[in-house]
C-alpha cells in the first residue's frame, strides 16, 4: 500500500511539475529578402505581363495579416527573343477586382509581343537594388488535332465526345476549354452568346454540379455527351421560343503548358492528397536568383459542329458562324 | 562448405576428449495450450550450467558429463517453475520437454533462476527479447501495438504520436525489416501508418535488434524486428473476443490431429477516435487483418519434423464516396509454408518458402491529386541449419534466395511521372560461429554474401559481422560488435512528411549502388544486485548510398533517386529495478543523426539529442495492475520559415485579361530542418483487472494517454500558422473475453 | 590443442588483470569515450545573399548608336548608355554597329566601381572599308560621296567610313556614273563599272581593245543591243559592251571559222551563214543546217533573211533555197525562174514581195503568186518580163535594202559604174551616182535614212534630203575605207564592220 501511495504521489509531482505549460516555439528563421519574378508568356497574344514582388514578414504566424501588397516598381525587365531585345514598361497599375491588399497590382507589361510558338525567350529583371532575377522558356509546338476525333455532334457511340491531339514535346500539361457558340434573339436583337461546357454533371448527394476538366498530361479529352445535350437544353431554360436560338457550333481549345508552367501548375494546383501532410512542400521555381516562374503556353483550337437533324430536335436552328 | 564443417568438427571434439559426455535436449511449452515458451531459462544444479529456450521453445546442453543424473531447473515469467530430473548417457541425447503452468492471476511472480549464468557469454548486444506476457504489460492505450512498444526503447524513434512508423538509430523508417514467421512484411501500418497490422494477441515472442544483428539477417541497414506468431492451442479449443474503440478482434484457436491451428482477425469499425490523431479531420477508413497458423508434427509422419503453414492477411481502404475525392487501398498478403527439424543429433534445420505481396494505390477519380500504384512481389526461399558442439559452440549455415517484383507508377509535385517496373533475384550465403565453450568469452563471427544482387552493383557484395562478449566478472560484462550491412531495397518517399499514406518500396535502381552501413558497437552490462542491472551501449552507424528522393526531379527520364550518407552515433543507457511487485525501467538516450544529400548535411526528421524512458509497473494483487510510463525527448528538428511572398497562383488561364493570376501568402523555408521543436514529454498511465466470470476470462484495460495534457507540437501549417498539437489527454478502455 | 590451453591462459591473464576489482576503470573510459564521441558535426548552412555590387559601365562611341553586349549577352542598349548594379569582375565588353567590325573589350569592372569605356570607331584604321574599283575603260576618276579621291581605276580606294557610299566614277570621253553600296569595316567591297563613252565614234580595233581582229565581214546587234560580227577566219565575234567573246569551230558547234553573214530574228535567233552551212545560235543553244538536213544544194551560204513568220530566204552559192512553212525548197527554174546559181542576197519586203539578187544573172522577186525577174540579157534562158528596166543597164544587184514603207534601195553595177536604185511603186530610179566604187551593203535605218556601205567609206542618204553625206578615216572615227556591214541596235548606236578596220560604234545621237 506505501508503494501504491508513493506512486501516487511521484505521479502527482509529476503532473504538477508539467501541466499546461507550453513551450514557444522558433517557427521562424532569421528574416532574409527574398525577391520574385513572375511572368507567363502567352503564344496567344501580343501583351504580356509580368510582375516583380518581394517577401515579407509578419508578426505571428498568419501571413494573411499582412495588407501591404509587396510589389516592386521600378525594375528594368527585358526579354531576349530571336536576335531583339524587349523591354517591359514599368508598372501599369491595373485593379480589375478589390484585391486584400490596401494598394492594386502592379504590372509590368509589354504590347506587341507574340512570341512564336517553339520559340525560345530569355528574362532578366534588374531591380531597383541591384538584385537580377533571370530565366528561360521556350513555348510549347502547336498540338496537331487527330483524325480519329470526334468533330460532329452527336458522336457516333451516342456516349462520349473524344478529342485526340499529337504533340511535339513530351510531358507537358494541356487545359482544355470546350465553348458552346450560338445566337440568341433578344428583344428582337440577335445577339451572340458563348457558354463553357463542362466535361460532365456530378450527381453529388442529390446537387448536380459542373465538372470542368482540369489540366492534365493526357492528350485527349473526353466529354460525356450527355453534358453537352444538357447545355444545350439549358441555355433556353428561360426562352420559350425554341426558335430564336440559332446554334452555330463547339469550340474546343487546349491550352498547352511548356514544362516550367506545367511544373508549376501541378505543384499549386494538385494536392497530394488530403491525409497527407508535408511540410516541405515543393515550391516551384525556375528563377535564378529568386522565387516566381517564367513560363509560356499557347492556345490552339478545334471546331466541333452538329448535325442539323439533332439540333432541330430541340426546336433550334442550326446556324453557320 | 562441408570442409570447413568437418574441420570444426575436429576442432570442437577435441575438447571433450578427456571424458564421455552426453547431450540434454528439451523443449518448454505451455501446459494449458501447448505454446511454446521462447527465451525461458533452463539450469542444471548440479554442473551450475544454464542455457535458454530459443525461438521454437528448444534448448540444449551438450557436452555434460555422462552416466550421472542431474536436476533441471525451468523458470518463466509468470509461470510455475519446475525442476526435473534427468540422466545423461555417453554420446546420447537426453529428450526432456518441460510444460509449465502459468501462475495464478493473483500472484504473478518473476522468478528467474540462473540469470546470470545463463547471459554470462551471450553475445546479443543490441538485441532486444520479449516475450508475449511482456507484450502484454505494456500499455495499451487504444490499441496493443508492438510497434509502439518499441518506441520505448532507448535508441527507437518516433516522430509523432500519431505514427506507429519507428525510427532506430538514426536510420531512415525504410531501414527496419519487419519478420513475420520469417516472411518480409513490406507495409506493416493500418490506417496512415498509425498502427501496426499485426495484432499483438496471434504473437508468441518477438526478438528486436538495434543493430549489430548476426549474418543470418540481411536487406535492411538498422533493425531487425522477428515476429513468431502463436501455434494455437493445441489441447483444447478457444476463442477470444476484445474491442477497443478501433477495431474488433475475433481469435479462435485448438488442436487439430498431429498438431493445433489459431486464426485471427481484426476489423475496424469506428473511426472517431482518429480524428483525435488526425487534427479532427475525418477519415473513411475501413481496414481490417487475418492471420493464421496451422502446424503439424507427427512422430509417426517424420520425427523430429514440425510443419507449418502460416499466412497474414492486410486490407486498408479509404474510400471518400465522393467523385471529387480521391479513394486509398493498400493490402499485404502473406502465405508461408515452414519446416522444422530436429535431427538425432544436435542440428537444427529450418526450411522456408515464402510469398509476399504488398499492393497500395491512389484512386484520384476527378480530384486533382496524382495517381499512384506500388506493388511488391517478393518469394523467399531460406534454408538454415544449427549444430551445436560438446563444447557449447554452434555453427549455424544457411541460403536466402528471393525474388522481388517491384512496380510503381507515381507522379512527383511537378508533375513529372515515374514509372518502374522491375524483377530482381537476390541469393545470399550465411555462415557464422559461436565460440561459446569459454565462460568468459562469447564471439560471434559471421559472414553474408550476395552471391548475386537485387541491385546489379550488389552482388558478390561480402557482409563480415563479429559481435563479442567479455566477462569481467559475475557483475559486469563487455560487450561489442561490428558489421557490414546492405539494403537493395527503398522507399520512394518524401521523408518530411508528416503523415504519408503513400510509402511506395522499389528496389534500388541500377544508377545506384545499393545502401551499405558499418555498424560499431560497444556495451558494459552490469548487474551488481539482482535486482538492478545497469546497461551502457554505445554505437557509430555510418551509411553511404543512402537514397533520398530526388526532388529536383523535372524530365521522367531525370533520376527519381540521389544518393547521400548518414551518421548517426550515440549512447544508451538502461537502469531496470525488478522486485516484486515493482518493476522500474529508466533509460538514458543521447544520440545524433545526420544526413548528407547533394553535399548538404542536415538533422534528419528523427534526430532527437535527448530521450529519457521512464517506465514503472506495479503489481497491486487481486489481478490488478497499474502501470506509468513517461516519455521525454528534446525537440526533433523541422523547417523554419524564412519568410513568405505572395505566390502567383493561375486561376484562369482563358482569362485574356490580367485577371487570370491572383496572390496568396506562401512561405519561404529555412535551411531544411533547422529548427527545433519544443521539447516533447507525455505520461501515460494504464490500469487493468483480469477476472474471471463463469467460464469466461475478462480482461479490462484502463488507461489515459497524455495525462497532464501537454501540448506536444505535431507541426505547425505553414499557410496559416495553426499549430496542431500531437495526442491530447485522452482516457481509453479495452475489453478482452476469453472463453 | 596446444593453442587452446595457451589461449584459455591468455584470457585468463587478461581476466585478472582487468576484474582486479577495476572495473571502474572500464566505467571511467567510457565515460571519456562518451564524451569523446559526443561531439556535434557542423550542419549545412545558407549563406545569407550579399548586396549587389554597385558597378557602374558607361559606354559611348562615336559615331554613337552601337548596340552594346556585354559578357556575349545583347543589352539592348546603344551608345551613349550604362549599365548599373555590375559586380566586380572581369567583363567582355562588344560593341556593334552595323557596318563597322565589332570592337571588343575586357573591363576590368572594381568593386562598387565605375568604368567609362568611349570607342572612337574612326580612330581606329582596321574600321574602314576598302573599295576595289574597276572600270570598262580603265581610268576613271573615283569620287566617295562626290568628293573627289584624286585615284584613278584601276585602284583599291581604301580608309572609307563605313556605311552607305555613293560612289562615282568619272572619265573624259564619258558619263559619269554612280551606285551606292554597302561598305564594311575591314573588308573589300568591289565596285566595277562599264563607262558609257560620250563620243560619237569609237573604233574597236585589235590595237585598242579585245576585239580578236580587224577583218569583219558583217555585223548585227540582238534585243540587248550586243553586238555580234562575223569575221573571215576566226568565226563569230560577240561584244557585251564589256568584254569580247569569240565562237569558233573549236569552242562552239560553229561549222565555219569564215561567216559570211549574220540574221538576227524576231524570235532572238541568230542566224550564221558560212561556207560550210548555217548555224543557228538561240541563247546557248545550236542548230546546225545545211545540205545534209535541208533542201540546201551546197553548204555556201552568202545571205539570209528571215521574215517575222518565221520563214527564211538562204541565198547560197548555188541557188536559192526557201524556208516555208517549216519545209525546205530549193527554187529553181522549175519552180521559178532562178537559176540554180550564186545568189548574192536575199531579202524580205515588208509585208510584200521577197527578193534576190543571183550573180551576173538577174533579180527576182516573188509576190507568193508569181516570179519576176529584173534585168539581165540572155531572154533565151529565163523569159519573162524585161518591160521596166532596160535589160543591159546593169550588170548585177549586190545589196538591197528596204525602207518600212516599202521603197526598196538596191546597189547595182552597171558596166563598170555603180548606181543606187531606188525602187518605188513599180518604178526603178538612179538615186545616186558612185562612179567606180563598189556597194557592199546597204542598211535603211528607222529614220528612213539608207546606209550604203562602199568600198570607199559609207554614205548617208536620205530622200528629198541633201547632201548625201560620206564617212571616211578622214572625217570620222572609222579606220577604213572598206565598209563590210552597217547595222543598228534597238538602243539608237549604229555599228559598222570594215575590212581591216575593225568594227566602228557610231552614235550619231549624241
Amino acid at each position: 500500500m506505501k508503494n501504491i501511495i508513493r506512486l501516487f504521489m511521484l505521479s502527482l509531482i509529476t503532473v504538477m511539475f508539467f501541466m499546461g505549460c507550453e513551450d514557444p516555439v522558433k517557427t521562424k528563421a532569421d528574416f532574409q529578402q527574398n525577391y520574385v519574378l513572375n511572368s507567363v508568356i502567352r503564344g496567344d497574344t501580343s501583351f504580356q505581363v509580368a510582375t516583380v514582388l518581394k517577401n515579407y514578414d509578419v508578426p505571428g504566424l498568419d501571413p494573411n495579416v499582412n495588407t501591404q501588397s509587396q510589389f516592386i516598381e521600378g525594375s528594368i525587365i527585358r526579354l531576349w527573343y530571336k536576335d531583339t531585345v524587349y523591354f517591359m514598361r514599368d508598372s501599369l497599375v491595373f485593379d480589375p477586382v478589390v484585391h486584400r491588399y490596401d494598394d492594386p497590382y502592379k504590372f509590368y507589361y509589354i504590347d506587341g509581343f507574340r512570341p512564336d510558338a517553339g520559340s525560345y525567350i530569355e528574362i532578366e529583371a534588374l531591380l531597383p537594388n541591384g538584385k537580377r532575377l533571370s530565366s528561360s522558356t521556350r513555348l510549347p509546338e502547336r498540338i496537331n488535332f487527330s483524325e480519329d476525333s470526334d468533330y460532329l455532334i452527336p458522336p457516333e457511340n451516342r456516349k462520349t465526345v473524344t478529342i485526340r491531339w499529337k504533340t511535339e514535346r513530351n510531358g507537358l500539361m494541356f487545359l482544355p476549354r470546350l465553348t458552346l457558340r450560338y445566337n440568341q434573339i433578344v428583344g428582337g436583337v440577335e445577339v451572340a452568346k458563348t457558354v463553357i461546357v463542362p466535361a460532365q454533371f456530378l450527381n453529388r448527394n442529390g446537387v448536380t454540379d459542373p465538372y470542368y476538366p482540369q489540366a492534365s498530361k493526357e492528350t485527349g479529352i473526353v466529354y460525356e455527351f450527355s453534358a453537352i445535350d444538357k447545355v444545350l437544353q439549358d441555355i433556353s431554360a428561360e426562352d420559350e421560343n425554341k426558335g430564336n436560338f440559332e446554334i452555330i457550333h463547339l469550340y474546343l481549345e487546349i491550352a498547352t503548358f511548356d514544362e516550367n508552367l506545367t511544373s508549376y501548375y501541378s505543384s499549386t494546383n494538385n494536392i497530394v492528397n488530403e491525409y497527407s501532410i508535408r511540410l516541405d512542400e515543393l515550391d516551384v521555381t525556375n528563377i535564378d536568383g529568386g522565387l516566381g516562374i517564367f513560363c509560356s503556353y499557347i492556345k490552339n483550337g478545334v471546331v466541333i459542329y452538329f448535325d442539323e437533324l439533332y439540333i432541330k430536335k430541340y426546336g433550334y436552328k442550326l446556324g453557320t458562324n | 562448405m562441408p570442409k570447413y564443417f568437418l574441420l570444426f568438427l575436429l576442432l570442437s571434439s577435441g575438447v571433450i576428449f578427456a571424458q564421455p559426455t552426453g547431450k540434454i535436449r528439451g523443449k518448454i511449452t505451455d501446459k494449458n495450450t501447448g505454446e511454446i515458451l521462447a527465451y525461458g531459462n533452463v539450469f542444471i544444479e548440479e554442473l551450475k550450467k544454464g542455457t535458454s529456450s530459443d525461438q521454437n521453445g528448444y534448448f540444449i546442453f551438450t557436452g555434460i558429463p555422462s552416466g550421472k543424473t542431474y536436476t533441471l531447473h525451468v523458470s518463466y515469467v509468470s509461470y510455475e517453475s519446475k525442476s526435473l530430473k534427468a540422466q545423461v548417457l555417453p554420446n546420447k541425447i537426453t529428450q526432456i520437454d518441460f510444460e509449465l503452468e502459468p501462475v495464478q492471476i493473483e500472484m504473478q511472480t518473476i522468478e528467474k533462476v540462473g540469470e546470470k549464468i545463463i547471459r554470462e557469454n551471450e553475445t546479443d548486444i543490441g538485441l532486444q527479447r520479449i516475450t508475449v506476457r511482456e507484450l502484454e504489460m505494456m500499455p495499451k492505450g487504444v490499441e496493443t501495438d508492438i510497434f509502439r512498444s518499441l518506441q520505448y526503447m532507448p535508441g527507437v524513434r518516433t516522430t509523432g504520436d500519431v505514427s506507429a512508423r519507428y525510427y532506430v538509430r538514426g536510420g531512415g523508417s525504410d531501414q527496419n525489416l519487419v519478420l513475420l514467421n520469417n516472411t518480409t512484411v513490406y507495409n506493416p501500418f493500418h490506417a496512415l501508418g498509425m498502427f501496426s497490422v499485426i495484432d499483438p494477441e496471434i504473437i508468441n515472442n518477438l526478438e528486436f535488434y538495434k543493430g549489430g544483428f548476426t549474418a543470418e539477417f540481411g536487406s535492411r541497414l538498422s533493425s531487425v524486428l522477428k515476429i513468431i506468431t502463436k501455434d494455437g492451442n493445441k489441447n483444447s479449443f478457444s476463442g477470444k473476443a476484445s474491442s477497443s474503440y478501433l477495431s474488433g478482434k475475433l481469435l479462435l484457436q485448438g488442436p487439430i490431429p498431429g498438431g493445433s491451428f489459431i486464426l485471427s482477425g481484426r476489423k475496424s469499425y469506428a473511426n472517431e477516435i482518429l480524428k483525435k490523431f488526425l487534427n479532427n479531420k475525418r477519415a473513411p477508413f475501413d481496414f481490417h487483418d487475418l492471420s493464421f497458423k496451422v502446424n503439424y508434427a507427427d512422430a509417426d509422419f517424420i520425427p523430429g519434423a514440425k510443419f507449418e503453414v502460416h499466412g497474414f492477411l492486410s486490407n486498408d481502404k479509404l474510400l471518400n464516396d465522393d467523385p471529387l475525392k480521391e479513394d486509398f487501398g493498400w493490402t499485404n498478403n502473406l502465405v508461408g509454408f515452414k519446416w522444422f527439424h530436429v535431427y538425432d543429433s544436435p542440428l537444427f534445420s529450418e526450411f522456408d518458402v515464402s510469398l509476399s505481396r504488398f499492393s497500395g494505390e491512389v484512386i484520384p477519380n476527378l480530384s486533382t491529386t496524382n495517381p499512384k500504384e506500388n506493388v511488391v512481389n517478393d518469394i523467399s526461399l531460406r534454408s538454415e541449419f544449427t549444430y551445436i558442439f560438446d563444447s557449447k559452440d554452434e555453427i549455424n549455415t544457411g541460403i536466402h534466395i528471393k525474388s522481388i517484383n517491384t512496380k510503381l507508377f507515381q507522379l512527383n509535385q511537378r508533375g513529372v511521372p515515374t514509372d518502374i517496373n522491375n524483377t530482381a533475384a537476390n541469393l545470399a550465403l550465411f555462415f557464422k560461429y559461436k565460440f561459446l565453450r569459454y565462460k568468459q568469452v562469447g564471439l560471434d563471427l559471421g559472414m553474408r554474401y550476395n552471391l548475386a544482387g537485387l541491385n546489379k552493383n550488389g552482388s558478390g557484395f561480402p557482409e563480415p559481422r563479429i559481435s563479442a562478449t567479455y566477462r569481467l566478472n559475475d557483475n559486469i560484462a563487455i560487450k561489442g560488435a561490428w558489421g557490414i550491412y546492405q539494403q537493395e531495397m527503398t522507399t520512394l518517399t518524401n521523408e518530411n512528411e508528416v503523415i504519408s499514406l503513400f510509402e511506395p518500396w522499389v528496389i534500388t535502381p541500377d544508377y545506384l549502388s545499393p545502401s551499405r552501413s558499418i555498424h560499431y558497437i560497444i556495451g558494459l552490462q552490469t548487474r551488481f544486485f539482482e535486482t538492478i542491472s545497469f546497461d551502457i551501449e554505445g554505437y557509430i552507424k555510418k551509411t553511404q548510398n543512402l537514397p533520398d528522393l530526388n526532388r529536383d526531379k523535372i524530365y521522367s527520364t531525370d533520376p527519381d533517386l540521389v544518393a547521400g550518407r548518414g551518421d548517426a552515433y550515440g549512447w544508451e543507457f538502461l537502469l531496470k529495478y525488478q522486485d516484486d511487485p515493482l518493476n522500474i525501467s529508466a533509460a538514458y538516450t543521447l544520440s545524433w543523426a545526420y544526413k548528407e544529400i547533394n553535399d548538404w548535411v542536415y538533422y534528419p526528421k528523427y534526430d532527437s539529442r535527448h530521450a529519457v524512458n521512464l517506465s514503472l509497473e506495479y503489481n497491486i494483487g487481486s489481478g490488478w495492475i497499474a502501470s506509468a510510463i513517461w516519455l521525454y525527448n528534446t525537440g526533433i528538428p523541422f523547417t523554419q520559415i524564412l519568410g513568405y511572398y505572395d505566390k502567383m497562383y493561375l486561376t484562369n488561364i482563358y482569362n485574356q485579361g490580367l485577371g487570370g493570376t491572383y496572390y496568396q501568402p506562401y512561405s519561404i523555408l529555412a535551411n531544411i530542418n533547422g529548427g527545433r521543436l519544443p521539447e516533447y514529454h507525455r505520461l501515460d498511465l494504464s490500469l487493468s483487472k483480469k477476472f474471471i466470470f463463469g467460464p469466461l476470462k475478462i480482461d479490462i484495460d484502463f488507461s489515459i494517454l497524455n495525462v497532464y495534457d501537454r501540448k506536444n507540437i505535431f507541426y505547425y501549417e505553414r499557410d496559416t500558422g495553426e499549430i496542431v498539437n500531437m495526442l491530447p489527454f485522452l482516457p481509453t478502455a479495452t475489453v478482452q473475453v476469453e472463453i | 590443442m596446444v593453442t587452446n590451453w595457451e589461449q584459455i591462459k591468455f584470457l585468463e591473464f587478461l581476466h585478472s588483470m582487468l576484474s582486479n576489482n577495476k572495473y571502474f576503470y572500464v566505467f571511467a573510459l567510457l565515460i571519456i569515450l562518451v564524451f569523446l564521441t559526443a561531439c556535434e558535426k557542423e550542419l549545412s548552412n545558407t549563406p545569407p545573399e550579399k548586396p549587389a555590387d554597385k558597378g557602374r559601365l558607361i559606354v559611348s562611341s562615336y559615331p554613337a548608336g552601337a548596340g552594346i553586349y556585354l559578357n556575349e549577352k545583347k543589352s539592348g542598349y546603344f551608345t551613349p548608355d550604362s549599365m548599373t548594379w555590375l559586380n566586380e569582375g572581369t567583363y567582355k565588353l562588344v560593341l556593334r554597329k552595323d557596318y563597322y567590325k565589332d570592337t571588343a573589350l575586357y573591363i576590368e569592372m572594381p568593386k562598387d566601381g565605375k568604368v567609362e569605356v568611349f570607342v572612337d570607331y574612326l580612330k581606329n584604321p582596321r574600321m574602314y572599308g576598302t573599295i576595289e574599283c574597276t572600270s570598262t575603260p580603265p581610268g576613271a576618276e573615283i569620287l566617295v560621296d562626290d568628293s573627289s579621291t584624286g585615284i584613278i581605276t584601276p585602284a583599291r580606294v581604301t580608309g572609307i567610313r563605313p556605311g552607305i557610299r555613293k560612289i562615282t566614277f568619272k572619265k573624259q570621253g564619258f558619263w559619269n556614273t554612280s551606285l551606292r553600296y554597302n561598305v564594311y569595316s575591314s573588308t573589300i567591297t568591289t565596285a566595277d563599272f562599264a563607262l558609257d563613252d560620250t563620243s560619237k565614234w569609237v573604233t574597236y580595233t585589235t590595237l585598242n581593245s579585245g576585239i580578236p581582229t580587224d577583218e569583219i565581214t558583217c555585223v548585227t546587234t540582238d534585243k540587248n543591243s550586243h553586238v555580234w560580227a562575223g569575221s573571215e577566219s576566226l568565226g563569230l565575234i560577240y561584244y557585251d559592251w564589256k568584254e569580247w567573246k569569240i565562237f569558233n569551230k573549236d569552242n562552239s558547234p560553229l561549222p565555219s571559222n569564215y561567216v559570211l553573214t549574220l540574221k538576227y530574228d524576231y524570235f532572238g535567233k541568230l542566224w550564221i551563214g558560212t561556207d560550210e552551212g548555217i548555224a543557228i545560235y538561240d541563247n546557248g543553244s545550236w542548230e546546225i543546217l545545211n545540205s545534209a538536213n535541208t533542201g540546201m544544194p551546197i553548204d555556201y551560204v552568202s545571205s539570209i533573211d528571215v521574215d517575222s513568220t518565221g520563214n527564211a530566204l538562204v541565198g547560197t552559192k548555188s541557188g536559192l533555197v526557201r524556208l516555208y512553212n517549216g519545209r525546205w525548197i530549193l527554187l529553181n527554174s522549175s519552180n521559178s525562174k532562178l537559176p540554180a546559181t550564186w545568189v548574192a542576197k536575199v531579202k524580205f519586203q515588208p509585208n510584200r514581195n521577197l527578193w534576190a539578187s543571183v550573180v551576173k544573172t538577174c533579180l527576182a522577186s516573188f509576190n507568193s503568186i508569181k516570179w519576176s525577174t529584173y534585168g539581165l540579157p540572155d531572154p533565151d534562158d529565163l523569159g519573162g518580163s524585161w518591160k521596166e528596166i532596160p535589160p543591159n543597164v546593169w550588170k548585177e544587184i549586190i545589196a538591197i535594202d528596204f525602207l518600212k514603207s516599202g521603197e526598196g534601195f538596191f546597189g547595182a553595177s552597171v558596166e563598170r559604174s555603180i548606181f543606187v536604185l531606188l525602187y518605188e511603186n513599180g518604178a526603178w530610179k538612179t538615186v545616186l551616182s558612185l562612179g567606180d566604187n563598189t556597194v557592199n551593203n546597204i542598211f535603211c535605218s528607222e529614220d528612213n535614212y539608207v546606209w550604203i556601205g562602199t568600198q570607199k567609206g559609207l554614205l548617208r542618204y536620205k530622200k528629198n534630203v541633201s547632201p548625201t553625206i560620206s564617212f571616211d578615216p578622214k572625217s570620222s572615227g572609222l579606220k577604213s575605207y572598206y565598209i563590210t556591214g552597217v547595222t543598228e541596235a534597238p538602243n539608237k548606236v549604229m555599228w559598222i564592220s570594215t575590212h581591216r578596220g575593225g568594227l566602228t560604234k557610231y552614235k550619231r545621237f549624241n
